[in-house]
């Protein structure tokens, strides 16, 4: 049944404007079509094209009122302007007209599994329907036979469950993925969610989760639910690394790396401390004592053993922090493999730490992936998705961050190396264009602060200026999906998790009456000391 | 159930300026014994016309919009050489012609067939004639012509504005006034169109 009927051409080359008295389903973001002849090519034969009646779906993406009750009719709130209208003799039922304004997305062309753009608007009084469910499941998102999809939930505008929305695993786990939303609009449990979906028997991923918070340890209940195990002996395996297990093997830093932990050494210093790296960087394990002898050594060849002699302290000083150690670190095979979720808790680890471990984590395993799409050997002879909380602090927008090189580099070159990245930001103005402009695929929900919004407008060039401006206004766990994982940019719902989630805010209130009742009870201990046991009494009475 | 008595006749038909607006000539002392008193045929009174049309009873239903006043004898010149209280003894046909005329918008009718008596507000199909008797209507049977499913309505509101002109807003604001007396549940609706109006015609032109 149609909703409505095509007025005019829009403002832009592909917007039209219908007319509808509908007031519930046709909101800013909703799918509806007309049909219209197109061209298309016989199948089979390139030459020939044949007129068909084809569907041209259309996104709306405005709404205002065209007809509607008179002011004066609302100048009372107790009375309904419907007996207003009543009274005077105007009893027509749904009196309301609204002017909707849609751009065109196109028919679906399934030769190339996307929609193809007619560059025509419908003609005036042409029937404007919604599109039905089957059709949206179906085209919004490219899921081809036999591969592997994500479903992340459902779209916003449909009831639950009517058409579910389900993200190529391929498409976005190798062009990277950034999720973007406001602290508390819940882009932890989406992040979660996906990471669910990606541990499922479909896709069975080498999953690596840098978890600033220590959110994600919920994620462990995937090895106990079935529904992650399949008939063939599949079970997702899931570890967590505590911060004190989180170690890099000096011998895996690069000189720039340890010249950049250093405290500002001078001119004279760095040759010295270069050399020495460079005569054991060959080594499996490089202890501090031996890198400060080696300095030494050089010292006193060059002469220079005064400054060899002023490093000792800035390397001890350096290579004394928890992270490093001369034989522990993140062995990839135990880290990396298929079916497995391992999670990297850094919340104890400080910032310029989680920086430095994310360089040489990051550098470790594009190299390795480079290594084995090259033909040599290597550990990791599968892809690797690795998702980035907190990304802004990993690639800060303008800033300095050890790991912001091997960020670009892998957000730009990963996807031919099999190497894709899940950046999550709360704050995509801080977060690095580059980074951000490489993730593919968008999941954006909530964000009010316009700096924010900006940057998403320059970063995301496909996410049209109707659907950002939902994103002041989307509640937690709704979301804008854009992006090449997608045909069309919608408005999604995303599902519940299975597993529980870990990033519940603080009951701040709570918390503060339970430690009141605590120290109203320690204050009820308190005895006075003559009634303390034991105590002799040694009153004299008068 | 309006109720027609000979005393209730205040006029007929003279003629008409469109379909729904038409003149009534106000019946003077020499056309009937009990001519009607001025607050008979007074600026909002409710009117009704009866006629018998393919064999139905219709009720034309109007308000008292406009009136003017006629005297043919206006401007004429000279001396009198009578005394007033003679002059009707010479001039008897003038005198005849001094005249009340009102304008009486129709808003509706009420048909009736088979002891119901179907309202409606809206223009009529039908034309009324020369001579055709109006008849005032009391406030019971005026808020009867309103009462349309329980409830009070307006539905002329648009036809009236457009056929009494600058009266309009008045008249209907008097009309609304009469009608929340008599039906005081509906008080709040009605008040909230007569400030409306008010409103409107304070503050139009300005």
């Amino acid at each position: 049944m149609p909703l409505g009927i095509a007025l005019k051409p829009g403002r832009d080359a592909n917007e039209f404007i219908f007319l509808t008295p509908d007031n519930k389903k046709l909101k800013t973001g909703e799918f509806v079509y007309y049909t219209a002849p197109i061209q298309v090519k016989e199948h089979g034969d390139k030459e020939k094209f044949r007129t068909r009646n084809q569907k041209i779906y259309a996104r709306v993406t405005n709404r205002k009122e065209h007809r509607g009750y008179p002011n004066e009719f609302l100048a009372d709130p107790e009375i309904k302007p419907k007996v207003v209208a009543n009274k005077l003799g105007l009893e027509l039922e749904n009196i309301e007209r609204y002017e909707i304004t849609a751009k065109i997305i196109g028919f679906y062309d399934n030769r190339l599994n996307d929609f193809t753009n007619p560059r025509i608007v419908p003609r005036p009084g042409t029937p404007i329907k919604l599109a039905p469910n089957s059709d949206l499941e179906k085209f919004l998102t490219n899921i081809d036979e036999g591969v592997a999809s994500a479903n992340i939930g459902d779209l916003l505008h449909r009831s639950p469950g009517q058409v579910n929305i389900n993200l190529p695993v391929d498409s976005f786990t190798s062009t990277h993925l950034s999720i973007l939303a406001s602290t508390g609009s819940g882009k932890s449990y989406t992040c979660s969610v996906i990471a669910e979906e990606l541990m499922k028997p479909s896709s069975r991923a080498a999953l690596l989760v840098l978890d600033p918070h220590g959110e994600y340890h919920t994620l462990k209940d995937i090895e106990r639910i079935n529904e992650f195990e399949s008939d063939d002996g599949y079970s997702p395996n899931v570890k967590i690394w505590k911060p004190r297990d989180i170690k890099i093997r000096l011998s895996e830093l690069s000189f720039s790396d340890l010249l950049s932990s250093l405290d500002s050494p001078t001119d004279a210093q760095e040759p010295i401390l270069k050399e020495a790296w460079n005569q054991l960087s060959s080594k499996e394990y490089i202890e501090t004592k031996e890198l400060i002898k080696k300095c030494k050594e050089i010292g006193e060849n060059e002469n220079n053993l005064k400054s060899a002699e002023a490093l000792e302290w800035r390397i001890k000083k350096a290579l004394s922090r928890e992270l490093f150690h001369h034989s522990h670190h993140l062995s990839l095979s135990e880290l990396l493999n298929p079916g497995q979720c391992s999670i990297l808790q850094l919340d104890t680890i400080s910032r310029r730490d989680q920086q430095m471990l994310v360089n040489v984590l990051f550098r470790k395993i594009y190299r390795d992936r480079v290594k084995y799409e090259k033909g040599r050997e290597s550990k990791l002879d599968f892809p690797v998705f690795a998702i980035l909380e907190e990304a802004h602090r990993f690639a800060p927008a303008g800033g300095e961050a050890r790991s912001l090189p091997i960020l670009r580099k892998i957000l730009s070159e990963g996807r031919k190396f099999g190497f894709g990245v899940g950046v999550i930001s709360q704050r995509p103005s801080k977060l690095d264009d580059d980074i951000l402009s490489q993730c593919k695929t968008q999941v954006i929900m909530q964000i009010q602060n316009p700096n924010d919004q900006d940057a998403i407008q320059r970063a995301v060039e496909k996410v049209g200026s109707d659907l950002l401006s939902e994103l002041p206004g989307l509640t937690p766990g709704q979301a804008v999906v854009a992006g090449d994982s997608v045909n069309t940019p919608f408005l999604c719902r995303i599902r519940e998790k299975i597993t529980d989630h870990g990033a519940e805010s603080l009951r701040t209130s709570k918390r503060w009456r339970d430690s009141w009742r605590e120290n109203a009870r320690s204050y009820d201990k308190v005895i006075e000391a003559d009634q303390d046991y034991g105590v002799e009494n040694r009153d004299r009475y008068l | 159930m309006i109720n027609k008595g000979t005393d209730r006749e205040i006029g007929k038909i003279l003629e008409s300026n469109s379909q729904i607006d038409y003149i009534c000539e106000i019946y003077g002392k020499n056309d009937v014994e009990y001519p009607p008193s001025h607050s008979d045929y007074k600026f909002g009174q409710f009117v009704s016309i009866e006629k018998r049309i393919e064999n139905k009873q219709i009720e034309f239903v109007g308000v008292i919009y406009n009136s003017q006043i006629v005297d043919p004898e206006q401007g004429r010149s000279g001396p009198k050489l009578s005394r007033p209280e003679e002059q009707n003894m010479f001039y008897p046909s003038y005198v005849d012609e001094k005249k009340t005329i009102v304008g009486i918008a129709l808003l509706g009718y009420i048909e009736s067939s088979d002891e119901r008596k179907r309202k409606r507000h809206c223009i009529p199909p039908w034309t009324l004639e020369v001579d055709d008797i109006v008849v005032k209507l009391n406030e019971e049977e005026m808020v009867f012509f309103h009462e349309i499913e329980d409830e009070i309505k307006l539905g002329y509101y648009q036809n009236l504005l457009g056929v009494a002109g600058q009266f309009g807003k008045d008249l209907l604001s008097i009309i609304i006034t009469r009608l929340k007396e008599k039906r005081p549940k509906e008080r709040r609706s009605l008040s909230l169109i007569e400030k409306n109006l008010e409103y409107k015609k304070m503050t139009e032109g300005m």
